[in-house]
C-alpha cells in the first residue's frame, strides 16, 4: 500500500462524494472529490493525482470523455471506473484504454482496495 | 380477296397501305384510282354478263325473264359503296347497257330511258337500305336483312317498275299494268336473291358464313348434292297433263327441306345460294311441274313462290345466324369470365334451396378438385368439408335454410391428399315470385392468402415479444441504476462506519455521520421501491362496474389470432345473469388476457390431445364471481405451486416472469385473489375470484351454462382457422 498517494473522485452522485473519501481516508489515501469531470480539470489535482476513481454516467463530460481529455493532456493516471448501469458493453471499451478495473455498484470494501492496489501498481 | 372487296369504301383500303399515311398519300391515291377504275370495269363487264345470262333466263315461249341480273349488279355495287362514287359505277354500266339493248334493237331513246329506269332502282334501293339500317349492309343480322327485303326487294322494284313500264308503254305502247307486273315481279325476285350473295362476298361477310373444311364443308356439300339431284328430278319431271292440280306445287314442295336446312343451319349466304339454285334447276327444267295455262303466267307462278319462299327463308337465316353469333359471343363470354375466375381463384355457385338444387361453376368445381360430371349435392360437399368444421357447415346450411338472410363464412376443405384448403363463401338470397329461396354466391379459396397471413402474424407476435423483452430490459436496467446508487452508498459508508469504529481510539464522530448517510441513502433506494410499486398500483378512484362476460369477450376476440396461431380450440362457458364486478375494467382484462396466453403457451408443445382451453365464468361463495381459464397443457409440480406467483419465475423460454406477479397484484387491489390449481387430468387451472359489485346483477339469477352469440361467433372463427 502506499501511503498518502492522492486519490481523486468524480462522481456527480453525492452519496458517493461523502462516503468514498470517508472510506479510503480509513485506508490512508489523501482523498480529492469531484462533481463533475470539468471541475477535477480545472483544479490543481490533476498532476498530483496517483489514481483516479471515476463514475462513467455523468452530466456533462462523461467519465471515458474525461479519459480520453487526460489522455490527450499527456496525463497518464491510473482510472478505476464505477457505474450503477450492469451494462457489460461499457465494460470492455474501458478496459481497453489503460483503465485498470472496472466497479459495479454497489462494491465491497474489498473489491474497491483490490482495484486500487492493482491501479497503483500499474 | 375477292376483286368486289375493291369497291368497300376508300378509309378501310387507305388503312392497309401501312401506317405513314402522309408520305405514301400519292401512292394511296394512284392505287386508288386504279382500283376505282379496275371496279368500274368490273361493274360493266358484270352488267353486259348479267344481261347474256338475264336473256337466257326464260321459259320459252314466255318471253319475259325470270331474272334479270343487271339491276342487281347495280344495286349490290352502289351498297357496297360510298355515296360520293355511286355516279361512276352507274356511268361505268351505261356502254354495257347500250351494247346489249342495242343489240336487241331496241330505239336510242328506249334504251336510255331503260338505263334511267335501272338506275333509279338501284338508286332507291340502295339509297333505302343505307336509310334504314344505319349505313352498313349487315347481311348477317336479322334487322339487316329484313331492312333488306323490305326496302331494295320490295319498295325500290315497286316504285321503278312503275317508271319500266311506263318507258314500255310510251315507246312500245305495251300494255302499261301488264308490263309492270311482268317487271315488279322479275325486280323483285332477282333483288331479293341476287343481292344478298353478291354484297356478302363483296363485302367480306363471309367469316363464319362461308364453309371451313371440315364438317361444316361436308354439310354444304351434302346440301348442294341433294339439292342437284332431287331438284334435277322434280323440275325435269313432267306429269301429262289432268294431273291433279295439287301436284302442280310439288316441286317446291319437295325442295323446302334443303332451303329449310339452308337457312337453319349453313347463314343467310348459304340460303341465297341455295335459292338461286333452285331458280337455276326450275328455268333448266323448264318449270316442268307448272300446268298454268299461258307460259307467261307460269314465270309469274314461278317468281311469286319463289318470292314467297325466299323472303322469309332469308330472314329466317338471319335470325339463326345471329342466334349462332350470340352463343358465341356468350361462350366466349363464359369462357372469359372462367379464366376471370381461375385466375382469382373464384368460383361461382348458386343453390336453390328448396329444391338443394345446387350449380357450380367450373372454377368452383376445380376448387373442390371434382369432375364437372358429378352432380353437386350438399353430401357431396360434405365429404370435402374438413372434419372439424363440419358441425359450422351444416350450421350454415341449416341457418341459410331458415331466414334466407346473406351469409358469409369462412370453413376449411381436406382435399383427397391430405392437404388443406381455406375457402371464404360469400352467398346472397333471393327469393322468386313464389317465394322460394336461392342463393347466388362466390367462393374463393384463400389458403394462399391465411397461409401468408398467417406467417404475417406469427412474425408479428414474434417481434411483440421481442418488444416486450426489449423495453422490459430498459425498465429493469433503469430500476437497477436507481437502487444501485443508494445501495452504493450504504455499503461505502457502513464499511467506512466500520473502520471508524475499528480505529484506535474510534472515531465516534465519523462513524455516527457515516451510520447516519447509511440511513439516508436506505431511505432513498426504499423510495425507488415505492416509485416502482406505484407504477403497478393504480388508485382506486378510477373503479367502475364492469361485466366480466362482456369483458371476456372482448379479450377473446383480442387474442385470436394469437391463440389461433397456436392452434388452440376455445370453449367460452359463460354463466348468464353473472352479477356486475368493481374494479379496472383494462386491468381485469389485462389479467384474463394474460391468463389466456399463459394457457395457450403452455399448450405449445401439446401434440398428442387437443389444445383445448376452457374459459369460464360463474358465481362464486360469498356473493363473488370466479373467472377461470383451464387448458391441457404441461401443468406444474405441486411444490411450484406458490413460486409460480414470484416475479421473474418463469418457465418460458422467453417470459419474463412477472405477468402472474402482476396479475396477482392487479387481483389483490380488487380484493380479490387469485390462485393456481392442477387439473385432475392433464393441464392447469388458473382462477380469480373477485367481490361482486353491490346490487349490480346484470339478469336473472340463473346458473345455466349458455354459449352467448358473440362467443360462438368468435369460436367459429377459431375452427376456421
Amino acid at each position: 500500500m502506499v501511503a498518502r498517494s492522492l486519490v481523486s473522485i468524480v462522481d456527480d452522485d453525492e452519496s458517493v462524494r461523502e462516503s468514498l473519501p470517508d472510506l479510503l481516508r480509513e485506508f490512508g489515501f489523501t482523498v480529492q472529490a469531484f462533481s463533475s469531470a470539468e471541475e477535477f480539470l480545472a483544479s490543481d489535482c490533476v498532476a498530483q493525482t496517483r489514481c483516479l476513481i471515476l463514475d462513467i454516467a455523468m452530466p456533462g463530460m462523461s467519465g471515458p470523455e474525461l479519459q480520453r481529455e487526460l489522455t490527450r493532456r499527456m496525463h497518464r493516471i491510473p482510472i478505476v471506473f464505477i457505474t450503477a448501469h450492469g451494462d457489460g458493453a461499457v465494460r470492455p471499451r474501458s478496459l481497453e484504454r489503460s483503465a485498470v478495473q472496472c466497479l459495479l455498484k454497489p462494491f465491497s470494501e474489498t473489491a474497491l482496495i483490490e482495484a486500487l492496489n492493482a491501479a497503483l501498481r500499474a | 380477296m375477292s376483286a368486289w372487296t375493291t369497291l368497300v369504301g376508300s378509309s378501310t383500303m387507305a388503312s392497309g397501305f401501312g401506317r405513314d399515311i402522309a408520305r405514301k398519300r400519292d401512292g394511296v391515291q394512284t392505287r386508288e384510282g386504279f382500283r376505282i377504275a379496275a371496279s368500274a370495269l368490273l361493274i360493266c363487264v358484270g352488267y353486259y354478263l348479267g344481261a347474256r345470262i338475264g336473256f337466257m333466263l326464260r321459259l320459252p315461249p314466255a318471253t319475259p325473264s325470270v331474272l334479270w341480273p343487271p339491276n342487281a349488279i347495280l344495286t349490290a355495287a352502289l351498297l357496297l359503296t360510298p355515296p360520293r362514287r355511286w355516279w361512276i359505277y352507274l356511268l361505268a354500266a351505261l356502254p354495257a347497257h347500250l351494247i346489249v339493248e342495242v343489240a336487241a334493237r331496241l330505239p336510242a331513246s328506249l334504251v336510255l330511258a331503260l338505263f334511267v329506269t335501272n338506275c333509279s332502282e338501284a338508286l332507291l334501293a340502295a339509297a333505302l337500305v343505307r336509310q334504314f339500317s344505319g349505313g352498313g349492309t349487315a347481311f348477317n343480322t336479322f334487322r339487316g336483312l329484313a331492312t333488306f327485303i323490305l326496302c331494295a326487294s320490295l319498295i325500290a322494284p315497286f316504285l321503278s317498275s312503275f317508271l319500266d313500264a311506263g318507258a314500255m308503254a310510251v315507246f312500245r305502247g305495251e300494255n302499261y299494268w301488264l308490263d309492270w307486273r311482268t317487271r315488279f315481279f322479275a325486280n323483285v325476285l332477282t333483288e331479293l336473291t341476287l343481292v344478298p350473295p353478291i354484297v356478302m362476298i363483296g363485302s367480306g361477310q363471309t367469316a363464319g358464313v362461308l364453309p371451313r373444311p371440315g364438317r361444316r364443308l361436308l354439310e354444304w356439300g351434302g346440301l348442294w348434292l341433294g339439292l342437284i339431284i332431287v331438284g334435277g328430278i322434280i323440275f325435269n319431271w313432267h306429269p301429262q297433263s289432268g294431273t291433279f292440280v295439287v301436284l302442280s306445287h310439288l316441286p317446291i314442295t319437295v325442295i323446302m327441306p334443303f332451303l329449310y336446312w339452308a337457312a337453319v343451319r349453313l347463314g343467310p349466304l348459304a340460303t341465297s345460294l341455295a335459292v338461286l339454285t333452285v331458280e337455276a334447276l326450275a328455268i333448266w327444267g323448264g318449270a316442268g311441274a307448272w300446268y298454268l295455262p299461258s307460259p307467261a303466267e307460269n314465270v309469274l307462278s314461278l317468281q311469286i313462290i319463289l318470292i314467297v319462299v325466299t323472303a322469309p327463308l332469308l330472314s329466317l337465316s338471319g335470325l339463326m345466324q345471329e342466334r349462332r353469333q350470340t352463343r358465341d359471343a356468350v361462350r366466349a363470354s363464359e369462357a372469359f369470365l372462367s379464366e376471370g375466375q381461375r385466375l382469382g381463384s373464384t368460383g361461382s355457385f348458386s343453390w336453390r334451396v328448396d329444391t338443394d338444387e345446387i350449380t357450380w361453376s367450373e372454377q368452383v368445381y376445380r376448387i373442390f378438385e371434382f369432375d364437372q360430371a358429378v352432380p353437386v349435392t350438399l353430401e357431396l360437399i360434405g365429404t370435402r368439408v374438413h372434419p372439424e368444421d363440419i358441425p359450422l357447415f351444416y350450421e350454415m346450411i341449416d341457418r341459410a335454410r331458415g331466414d334466407g338472410n346473406d351469409f358469409e363464412y369462412e370453413h376449411r376443405l381436406r382435399m383427397s391428399d391430405q392437404s388443406v384448403k381455406y375457402l371464404h363463401v360469400v352467398a346472397h338470397g333471393t327469393r322468386d315470385q313464389d317465394g322460394r329461396l336461392e342463393y347466388v354466391g362466390a367462393i374463393q379459396d384463400v389458403t394462399e392468402r391465411r397461409l401468408s397471413e398467417e406467417a404475417l402474424s406469427k412474425v408479428r407476435s414474434e417481434l411483440a415479444h421481442v418488444a416486450r423483452a426489449t423495453s422490459l430490459g430498459a425498465l429493469t436496467a433503469s430500476i437497477a441504476h436507481e437502487v444501485s446508487q443508494p445501495l452504493s452508498g450504504i455499503i461505502t459508508n457502513a464499511s467506512a462506519c466500520l473502520r471508524m469504529l475499528a480505529a484506535d481510539p474510534p472515531n465516534v464522530d465519523g462513524a455516527r455521520e457515516t451510520a447516519r448517510r447509511t440511513i439516508r441513502d436506505g431511505t432513498r433506494a426504499s423510495d425507488v421501491i415505492t416509485r416502482l410499486r406505484a407504477l403497478f398500483a393504480k388508485k382506486e378512484a378510477t373503479t367502475e362496474s364492469v361485466d366480466l362476460n362482456e369483458a371476456t369477450r372482448e379479450v377473446v376476440a383480442l387474442s385470436l389470432s394469437e391463440l389461433q396461431r397456436n392452434r388452440v380450440i376455445l370453449q367460452a362457458e359463460l354463466a348468464v345473469g353473472l352479477p356486475l364486478v368493481t374494479g379496472d375494467r383494462v386491468q381485469l382484462q389485462q389479467v384474463i388476457l394474460n391468463l389466456l396466453l399463459n394457457a395457450s403457451d403452455a399448450m405449445t408443445g401439446v401434440t398428442d390431445r387437443p389444445r383445448q382451453l376452457v374459459i369460464r365464468t360463474e358465481r362464486d361463495e360469498g356473493h363473488r364471481v370466479r373467472l377461470s381459464v383451464q387448458d391441457a397443457g404441461v401443468g406444474f409440480e405441486p411444490q411450484d405451486v406458490d413460486r409460480l406467483f414470484e416475479a421473474f419465475y418463469t418457465t418460458k423460454s422467453g417470459g419474463m416472469g412477472i405477468g402472474l406477479c402482476v396479475s396477482r397484484s392487479i387481483i389483490e387491489n380488487h380484493h380479490g385473489r387469485l390462485w393456481a390449481a392442477p387439473n385432475a387430468g392433464l393441464g392447469a387451472t388458473f382462477s380469480f375470484s373477485v367481490p361482486c359489485a353491490p346490487g349490480g346483477v346484470t339478469g336473472s339469477d340463473s346458473f345455466g351454462t349458455v354459449r352467448t352469440p358473440a362467443v360462438t361467433y368468435a369460436e367459429h372463427c377459431m375452427r376456421n382457422s
